[in-house]
């Protein structure tokens, strides 16, 4: 690595000619992007094309097979499993086993890359994670049961558990997969404030939609994964066209809904 | 056969509300009063009755010196036979009902027990082997140890060389399938046995007892069960991590195979200890943790030290019962059974209704 003085600040995640997969399986490689903080990058692409695969290698929990990511002007490879989480903020795909905590205590696990070993969560960590929930307008929830609530009111605790964190990059797969219409919206729409808040956010979605819903402005971007491995980025309205959808996903043209361009 | 991950899955969503932080602290109350007043009860009930007027003056006579109106007789029966046996009880069953919460939590599933791991196995055949060969009870007990320690060991090294899809079933598979190999060499060793003196002997240690223990058996395994304790009470807090997906988990930052290979050592050490100090006593380990969890919730802060009463206390009980109702002892690991197999069918009886 050579230090370079960046003119501007250093994107918030990038990657520069990363190549992902498992020992005996590349899935893709040459994935060069950068996000500046506080924008938003969708990943589409069917099934078994690589997006948790990707997502796991932004987040550490699988080694790149080259290439590297940065956080920052940081090196994803030099930092500790907690400085990761402390940066980025992982929402899994639909939550559901959990034993029975309540919401408050779901929420306060994301404190555990602030803490020692020996710790449990102190009055600063019950603040954080309260605020957290705050800011998604669930206070009501904290002594809720978690496994009780519905599939979208389940989803907006994950994303306040990963405000707890105090991440600054929100790293979600596939947030509405299995809710319905009325969540979905839910969902998306605390997205959206958390992105005006200044929030980078990345997710994965299989609706061309999300994307130009929260991919719209200069410097929010799209990817897609091809089930052969080709990745391209690009503004959301250029790389989501009928002609490009068609290809990604095997489909007629005609079959596109006309949001599509 | 185990109990499948998705019903587990699906059985944790309905459990009761957790329970206020007036309530938790009310539970507590009642635990620790119940807890003393068993101690009471288990002091004075037995072969030799001892009243709570001689318990008290015995108990002034010993730590503050002066003088009692109870025999001396009363004195040894109180001191060297029914303290060390209460304390034992007391211990194993602490033992049990903490390392059974920390393996339900581990796999994300309530209804798994320590014997999961074929540590009551492993340290069966030790024992058992130990008998066959005339060995003093002193290496008995350190190979009942060793045998429960080798099991998880190799139990965790098989399962970790296996690529499985799901660690933790393969975890689950492989603990069967070493368990009954074990079980097959317990039963090698009973059928080669001498069947007038030896197989007595296993038989009744396989059976589990309490009633042999002296004060220098418990400072052999108190320690060790003591020092596990400990860390999984230092770790309280964090072994809730362990109920999310391993992505999930390791996306906090969280070292899951350190911290589940921290939490299996200090659970089957406890469990190995309490198996070499009193022979095998089944159920305890799954009913206690799976109870506790319905009355308090799964935040393993509140469930651990709760268990760790309700298990020792339940303990206490089940051999104060076992020494005083008929002419002869009830095996502990007989009674434990009798008693937990109904009420676990009635704690998944209760999980279910409440999961429609």
């Amino acid at each position: 690595m050579t230090p370079v003085m960046p003119l501007v600040a250093p994107a918030a995640l990038s990657a520069q000619a990363l190549a992902i997969g498992y020992p005996r399986r590349l899935l893709a490689e040459d994935i060069t992007f950068a996000i500046q903080q506080g924008h938003a990058l969708a990943v589409l692409g069917p099934n078994g094309s690589g997006k948790t695969t990707l997502f796991r290698t932004l987040l550490g929990l699988l080694p790149a097979r080259a290439g590297n990511v940065s956080l920052g002007d940081r090196t994803l490879s030099n930092m500790s499993p907690p400085e990761i989480a402390r940066h980025i903020a992982y929402v899994p795909q639909s939550t559901t086993g959990f034993f029975n905590f309540n919401v408050i205590e779901v929420v306060e696990m994301a404190r555990a890359p602030h803490l020692a070993w020996f710790a449990s969560p102190g009055p600063h960590d019950r603040d954080v994670a309260m605020r957290a929930l705050a800011t998604l307008n669930l206070t009501t929830f904290a002594d809720r049961e978690f496994a009780e609530l519905s599939g979208g009111e389940r989803q907006l605790v994950m994303i306040a558990r990963a405000l707890a964190s105090e991440a600054k990059i929100l790293l979600l797969d596939e947030p509405v997969a299995n809710l319905d219409f009325g969540n979905r919206l839910m969902v998306f729409d605390a997205l959206m404030r958390l992105k005006q808040d200044g929030m980078t956010i990345i997710f994965s979605t299989h609706d061309p939609a999300h994307a130009f819903q929260l991919c719209n402005a200069t410097n929010d971007q799209t990817m897609t994964i091809s089930r052969a491995g080709d990745v391209i980025i690009g503004s959301t309205a250029t790389m989501l066209t009928k002609p490009a959808l068609a290809a990604l996903y095997g489909v007629d043209e005609r079959a596109i809904p006309d949001y599509v361009n | 056969m185990p109990p499948s991950e998705t019903s587990a899955r699906s059985s944790n969503q309905t459990a009761l509300m957790p329970p206020s932080r007036s309530n938790i602290t009310a539970i507590y109350l009642i635990a620790i009063l119940v807890s003393l007043g068993m101690l009471l009860v288990s002091f004075t009930v037995g072969r030799f009755p001892i009243s709570l007027t001689e318990l008290f003056s015995l108990i002034a006579a010993k730590f503050f010196g002066g003088s009692t109106s109870a025999s001396a007789n009363a004195g040894v029966v109180l001191f060297d036979i029914r303290a060390p046996r209460i304390a034992a009880a007391f211990t194993v069953g602490a033992a049990l009902a903490a390392a059974g919460a920390a393996y339900q939590n581990l796999f994300r599933n309530p209804l798994v027990s320590p014997d999961l791991l074929g540590v009551s196995s492993g340290a069966a055949l030790g024992a058992v082997l130990g008998i066959f060969l005339g060995a003093p009870a002193m290496v008995i007990q350190a190979m009942a140890f060793g045998g429960g320690l080798t099991a998880v060991a190799a139990i965790y090294l098989i399962g970790d060389r296996i690529r499985g899809h799901d660690p933790l079933l393969t975890l689950v598979l492989t603990g069967i399938v070493v368990g009954s190999l074990l079980g097959a060499g317990v039963a090698l060793t009973k059928y080669l046995a001498d069947p007038y003196n030896q197989l007595p002997a296993i038989t009744y240690w396989l059976l589990g007892s309490f009633a042999a223990i002296s004060n220098r058996d418990l400072a052999l395994a108190l320690p060790v069960i003591l020092i596990s304790m400990v860390t999984l009470l230092l770790l309280r807090w964090r072994i809730n991590l362990l109920a999310l997906a391993e992505d999930d988990a390791r996306a906090l930052g969280l070292n899951v195979q350190r911290l589940r290979l921290v939490v299996i050592i200090a659970a089957t050490l406890m469990t190995a200890a309490a198996v070499a100090l009193c022979g095998i006593v089944g159920w305890v380990g799954l009913v206690i943790p799976h109870a506790v969890r319905l009355l308090i919730g799964a935040e393993f802060s509140r469930l651990l030290p709760l268990a760790v009463i309700v298990g020792g206390t339940f303990m206490v009980a089940v051999d104060t019962i076992g020494r005083s109702v008929a002419q002869i002892e009830i095996p502990p690991g007989v009674l434990t059974t009798a008693i937990g197999t109904p009420v676990f069918i009635w704690l998944m009886a209760v999980t279910f209704r409440r999961q429609q």
